[in-house]
């Protein structure tokens, strides 16, 4: 564990090079694995996603600077399935990033996506990462999917399948299928509004500063709205077009983000 | 939001295994299992069951032993990926006598497939349903021990993974009634 703490207090420096880190990382698990210590295998595993989850936080504050928002939604994403990824085999570690967490999901609540597209597909053959063993229903190579098994995470890869189509979803397994329109020259166009997350890096000058979002309800006087069009979504985030929701009313209750950011206790 | 019904099934299960054309050795496996797995047709495409459906076979194998079958060659067994995140069981038909053993193996299986650490924001934003907790889906189609008895029912389920150990014995109470 204390190799771990000085890995984290490391990796946390503008400075820390993490191509080396990952490269030593990777010489210590080869060794592990030859000398068929499979526990300290997995706990070296465990230390390359904190490093991931770093890195990753540091890209997406730097792409959030940038205004690069959609790379900064995929990195935080990839942060998701990392982080949920360490927890699943190594969860002594997840004290290590849970701040790194709680940042992700924060500032996930804080982008505009809603609607992503799925893919339907059927696989027809696939083999595990780890054996190499095709997948079959009653010959079950012992290796369980999402398991680390000589400092390697056991995956299912697709060799054979078919598109059958896709589908529009609200609760995506892959969030990167974010929907965006394009103009008739085929170029992406980014129609989203991106205001709060605008106003958040005005504030937010540390990655690792706390990120605590207080959701909350703030009636707005009717009349801050007027000329808001009729067939656009309500400003109350109910979902229903505005003519049909609150353009009636004296007062539309909006939702409302405190964002509050603390400076990270030294050491932690 | 979830959604639990309970209705009457109108095939029984030697019905239900027929749809799939198995071989011989394996007919007599899945007639006699308390438990199969059975495949969706999607599309018009080929039977198929859901992405995860070898971790569940697997995870049923271990505690139920050879009373637990899938519906089909091994190959033919082919995958459904749908990329809407939910947990997904498909279809389960299930004995009789089986059922009160069988669905605590349905609740494990699920708090083992939830993510470990649960999203913090508090309270979750408006209309952010990926913030929502995982989802499951499966039937459940219960059948009698006499194969070709029609007197089969239906337990169709969608709703948080992490309720089921509430909506489980609200199963067992009306399946009791």
């Amino acid at each position: 564990m204390n190799s771990v703490k000085s890995l984290v207090a490391r990796c946390t420096q503008p400075s820390f090079d993490f191509d080396y880190a990952y490269k030593e990382l990777e010489r210590q698990k080869k060794s592990l694995v030859a000398a068929g210590d499979e526990e300290g295998a997995t706990a070296v595993w465990g230390m390359e996603r904190i490093l991931s989850a770093n890195k990753l936080l540091q890209k997406a504050y730097n792409q959030l600077r940038k205004e690069d928002y959609y790379n900064a939604w995929c990195s935080l994403d990839e942060i998701d399935r990392a982080i949920n990824n360490l927890a699943n085999n190594c969860h002594d570690y997840y004290q290590y990033v849970k701040d790194i967490h709680d940042t992700t999901h924060s500032l996930q609540t804080l982008f505009p996506y809603r609607l992503f597209t799925s893919y339907e597909m059927l696989i027809t053959k696939s083999k595990c990462s780890i054996c190499g063993s095709e997948i079959s229903i009653r010959q079950n190579c012992g290796h369980v999917l999402g398991k680390v098994y000589g400092g390697e995470m056991c995956c299912h890869i697709v060799e054979d399948g078919k598109l059958l189509g896709f589908s529009l979803v609200t609760n995506p397994e892959n969030k990167y299928a974010v929907l965006f329109p394009q103009d008739k020259s085929g170029k992406k166009v980014d129609q989203y509004d991106y205001s709060i997350l605008k106003d958040l890096m005005k504030k937010w000058k540390n990655p690792y500063d706390f990120i605590r979002i207080i959701i909350g309800k703030k009636k707005i006087d009717r009349t801050l709205v007027d000329g808001y069009p009729l067939d656009r979504i309500c400003p109350c985030g109910s979902g229903k077009l505005f003519g049909e929701c609150c353009y009636g009313k004296p007062s539309i209750e909006i939702t409302n983000y405190t964002i509050q950011i603390s400076k990270r206790p030294p050491g932690r | 939001m979830s959604k639990l019904s309970i209705t009457d099934g109108s095939l029984n299960s030697k019905d239900l295994f027929d749809q799939v054309s198995l071989n011989n050795d394996l007919q007599l496996k899945v007639a006699s299992a308390d438990v199969v797995l059975l495949p969706n047709r999607f599309k018009d495409e080929p039977f198929s069951f859901y992405v995860g459906t070898t971790s569940f076979f697997n995870y049923l194998k271990d505690a139920l032993g050879d009373r637990v079958e899938i519906c089909i060659n091994d190959t033919d067994y082919c995958e459904l990926e749908l990329c809407s995140r939910q947990i997904r069981l498909g279809k389960i038909a299930i004995k009789k006598a089986a059922l009160n053993v069988v669905l605590p193996l349905i609740i494990g299986y699920a708090a083992n497939q939830i993510p470990p650490i649960k999203k913090v924001v508090d309270p979750a934003p408006v209309n952010v349903e990926y913030m929502e907790p995982t989802t499951i889906s499966f039937t459940i189609i219960v059948t009698d021990a006499d194969s070709t008895s029609k007197s089969t029912k239906e337990i169709l389920y969608e709703g948080p993974a992490d309720e089921l150990d509430t909506v489980i014995p609200a199963i067992k109470q009306i399946w009791d009634e």
